[in-house]
Parts: structure tokens; sequence; C-alpha cells
């Protein structure tokens, strides 16, 4: 640098040329020093993608690797990362995802798709090309905008002690549900034949009315406890799509055969559908667990209200469920806690009422959280007791609060 | 592996004359200091283009980022995979091809501390 242009002003003059030199010198012995520095900052750097524990690949919109850390060598080929470099990834591993919504995690490999423009994670298993399968991974991925182009990064990572526990709850479930279905069915069906002989004594059916009921809590818990851990390990198996919550409210009222329930609320939303995303299904169940745990812990007396709110400065909407109840009301914490698995409340006690599972008001929080909505509970003292009010709130979709209504609105089919 | 393992020049020396394998060797910048005859005759590399010169050169492009970053930690820790055993690479002939071949790369620590490199080359592809 810088010498090619000074010579020919000071090819008549050594002093000059010395000085000249010097220059190129000091230019050269800087240019060393920033390279070398350059060189310690790249080494550290890769002394720190090295140790970690988390695989980590950076690929093109082919799919090839341009960049690896130590444990992504290790994981897919078992080398050195240099020998990851221009590889694709589909000739170094297939994808294996364990969770119900695995379409995002599919494209990721495929190089006929564009690189997702947004980040995601899942849980996989990788299956490389020597035919080994690796334990389940949670994989992350995010994009990388660089100028010249786009990238994505992938991390790949052993499931915490936490999620494996979780998972091995899951499959236990799993398997004690399956195993569980069928002599339940059995014991059900030949208690139903025994209800049905003639001339049985009062005491007789009445017990086996009583062993019948017993038998459906058990399924119901099984069931409940069943969804609630499969929930818990993967929110996503649930069939996400945006539904207009007043015609689906509509369609679960008409299917009631319960009486002691009031609406409120539900005409003045008539012209305004409230587009929520949630699974239809879903949304049915949590209906079914609030009402019943209302209907438990009511008066019996009193209706139960059904309210709706459409909330828009909030942009959400609100599902009130509200039943009178004997007693003074509870702290909050006691409240809080009723939220969560196995956990009752004080049943009304008259002597038809079977103790449910504790598990409704658990599952239903799970399912509306899976919604990215929240339940509460609220009391508050009445003159002839407590009011408990189960408070569902759901966000409404980004286009129904612009003001766009989609087509399906107002069709819903469960 | 970690390069404090035994230094094996006199292998690389068999190696080389033995079955006339391709060869280089760096300094502890990682600027290629020699090449043998077998070398420039399985690469095209003449001595002028490529002593003086990074040992990335003989790397395809895309392989230079991760050679450059696996060398810069190698200065810090002393510490490497890649050293005393065969990998198989790309290697980058003059005329811009790339050769699959085995490379077998060893290091030596000087007196004076620091380190030199030298490599086996075994093409895995014909070149003819």
């Amino acid at each position: 640098m810088g010498v090619g242009h000074l010579r020919p002003h000071c090819v008549h003059s050594l002093p000059q040329l010395d000085q000249a030199a010097d220059v190129s010198q000091s230019a050269n012995s800087s240019d060393n020093a920033l390279i070398q520095q350059l060189r310690q900052s790249l080494g550290m750097l890769q002394v720190a993608f090295d140790a970690a524990t988390e695989a980590m690949l950076i690929v093109d919109a082919e799919r090839q690797v341009h960049w690896a850390n130590q444990a992504a060598a290790e994981l897919l080929l078992g080398g050195v990362p240099i020998q990851l470099a221009n590889r694709k990834l589909d000739d170094l591993m297939a994808l294996k995802p364990e969770q119900v919504d695995a379409k995002a995690m599919a494209v990721l490999l495929d190089r006929r798709h564009p690189l997702p423009n947004a980040s995601g994670e899942g849980r996989c298993r990788i299956a490389l090309n020597g035919g080994e399968q690796s334990a389940s991974l949670l994989l992350r991925w995010r994009p990388v905008e660089l100028i010249q182009a786009q990238f994505l990064l992938l991390t790949f990572r052993d499931l915490s002690p936490d999620e494996q526990a979780l998972i091995q709850q899951q499959r236990f479930m799993t398997d004690l549900t399956h195993e569980l279905r069928t002599p339940l069915a059995i014991v059900n069906g030949n208690l139903q034949r025994l209800s049905r002989f003639k001339g049985l004594p009062s005491a007789a059916r009445s017990r086996l009315a009583m062993a019948g009921e017993e038998v459906d809590r058990i399924r119901r818990l099984i069931e409940h406890l069943s969804l609630l851990t499969r929930l818990k390990v993967d929110p996503a198996l649930l069939a996400f799509g945006e539904h207009d919550l007043l015609s689906l409210i509509k369609l679960w009222t008409e299917a009631l055969q319960e009486p002691a329930i009031s609406l409120d609320g539900l005409e003045q939303l008539e012209i305004t559908p409230c587009m929520v995303g949630l699974d239809p299904n879903g949304l049915l169940l949590v209906l079914d667990l609030l009402l019943d745990n209302a209907l438990r812990h009511g008066d019996g007396t009193n209706p139960i209200q059904l309210q709706l709110r459409r909330l828009d400065q909030q942009s959400c909407v609100q599902i009130s469920i509200k039943n009178h109840g004997a007693g003074v009301p509870v702290s909050e914490s006691i409240l809080k806690s009723w939220l969560n698995p196995f956990i009752r409340g004080r049943l009304r006690r008259d002597g038809r009422q079977v103790e449910g599972a504790g598990l409704g008001l658990a599952l239903a929080r799970e399912l509306v959280m899976a919604w990215e909505g929240t339940l509460i509970l609220e009391q508050s003292a009445v003159m002839d007791g407590s009011l408990t009010t189960a408070l569902l709130t759901l966000p409404i979709s980004p286009a129904a609060r612009d003001g766009e209504v989609p087509v399906n609105a107002q069709k819903d089919q469960v | 592996m970690s390069s404090q393992e035994v230094w094996t020049e006199e292998r690389i020396q068999v190696l080389r004359e033995q079955e006339n394998l391709p060869f280089v060797r760096a300094d502890s910048a990682g600027i290629v200091q020699e090449i043998n005859h077998r070398f420039h005759e399985v690469y095209g590399w003449r001595d002028d283009e490529l002593i003086g010169e990074s040992l990335g050169l003989i790397l395809p492009p895309s392989f230079r980022d991760s050679h450059h970053a696996g060398f810069a930690r190698f200065q810090l820790t002393e510490v490497s995979k890649v050293l005393n055993h065969p990998l198989k690479l790309a290697t980058y002939c003059s005329d811009g091809r790339a050769i699959d071949s085995e490379h077998f790369i060893v290091a030596e620590k000087k007196e004076d501390g620091s380190w030199s490199f030298a490599a086996t080359l075994r093409p895995l592809t014909s070149t003819t």
C-alpha cells in the first residue's frame, strides 16, 4: 500500500525514498497488527461457538451449509465443522418432527421452498444418512438477513430433563388411556345390562347407578388427564383456525339440555362477528367444563349466567360464566389454586352430585392458554352467599380488529 | 484429538517418499512454505503461485471461512480435531477444480513456541 504511489515523486531524492520506505514499513506493521487482532477475535468467537452444547448451522436458500460449529459437526457426521461446509442439508439428514404442527418444520430442508421469514421451534429427531436416529431434540430456526442474501440459523439442543420427563409422562398417559379404555367399556356395558334387569331392589339399582357414575368419572378423568398432558407437551395438537366466537357459542347453547342457564349479551353482538383463533371443538369442551363446574358449585336455584363482551380497546373478547354459591368468598390464592389439577372447591352436596375429577378447570385453562387467552376465577360476596365468575378472555384476530370479516364467518360447523 | 501428540514429521517424510503423495508445509501463520513436485502434478499449483500465500488457497472458497476460524482457534488453544487422522476435504486446484482428497495433517511446536504444519494429501478421485 502507498509505496507505488510514492515512488514516482521521490525517485530523485534518497532521503524521501527512505521516508517512503519507513511509511510503508509502518503501514505493513499496522496491517499485521490488525490481522493479528482480527485473527484473535475470530479465534475467540470460534472457541465460544465450539464450546456451545447446542449444534448450530447457517444455511442459504439452497439449504447449503455456510457455517457450523463443532457440536453440529459431531451431531451430523461425527467430524469437524469444515467437513460440513457446502454440504446440502438433505444429504446430511432428514428431520422427523415429533409434534402435530410439523408443516413449518417440513419446509426447512426443502430447497423448493423459500427460507422461512419467521422464527420457529419444534421437537424432532434427526435421521442421519448412516441410518442412525438421534434422541428427541429441540430444533429452533431463525432467519438471518444479511445484505447480500438471506440465510437461516438452525440450532439443535437436547431436551431438558423437565421436557424429557413431560414427554415420558405423555407417553405413559397415552398408553394408560389406551389400556384402560377397553376394560372400562366392558364394566360400563355390564353395569348397564344389570340395571335393565327387572325386579331389582331399589337399593341395588341405586348402587348400580352409583357404580355407573364412578365408571363415567374414571373415564372422564383419564381422558382429561391424557388431553392435559398432551397439551402441555404439544399445544399445537389443537386444530387452530379463525372462527366466529358468537356463532360457536350459539351452536353450543342450542345443543344444551340445561335449562338453568341464562344468556346475556349475545344479541348485542349479532352484527359484529368476533373472530378469534382457536380450535372449535376445544372451545366447546372448555364451555362444557366451565358449565359443569358452575353447576357443581352453584346453589341450584339461581340460573347460571353466560355473558359475552367484546372489549375493543383491549382487542379481546370475554366470556363469563357465573354461578351463585353458598358460603363466603375464598381468598384470591385459593381461587388461583382451583385452576390447578386435582384441586377441588367446596362441593354442593345434595346426595345427587358425583364429585368431579378435579381436572376440569385445569384442562380448560390449558386449552385457553394454547389460544393465547386467559382463564381466571373471581368471587364476590352477595346477599345469600357468593358469586363465582369464570372469566375467559381471548384475543380478537388481527384481521377482525381491522374490520375485515373472513368469508367463513358465521358458518362454523363443528 | 489433541495436537500435543507426537510430532510425526518423519512419518510424513516416509509417506511423502514412499508413496509419492502430494505434500504441503506451512508456518505458524498458515503461510505455505513448501510443496513437493507431486503436489504440483496433482493440483497444478506452482511454487511461485503458492509459497508465501495462505493455506486457505488450496481449499475451495466456501471452505475458507471455516479454515480461517479453525486456524485462529488453534492459535489460541493449541487444540485441534483435524490433526493426526485422515480427513476428507475438497482441495482446490490452480485451475479452479476441486478434488476430494484425504488430508493427513500434523503439527510441530518448535523450541521458540511457534508451530509449523505439514500435510500429505491423497486424491480420492481420478486426477487425470
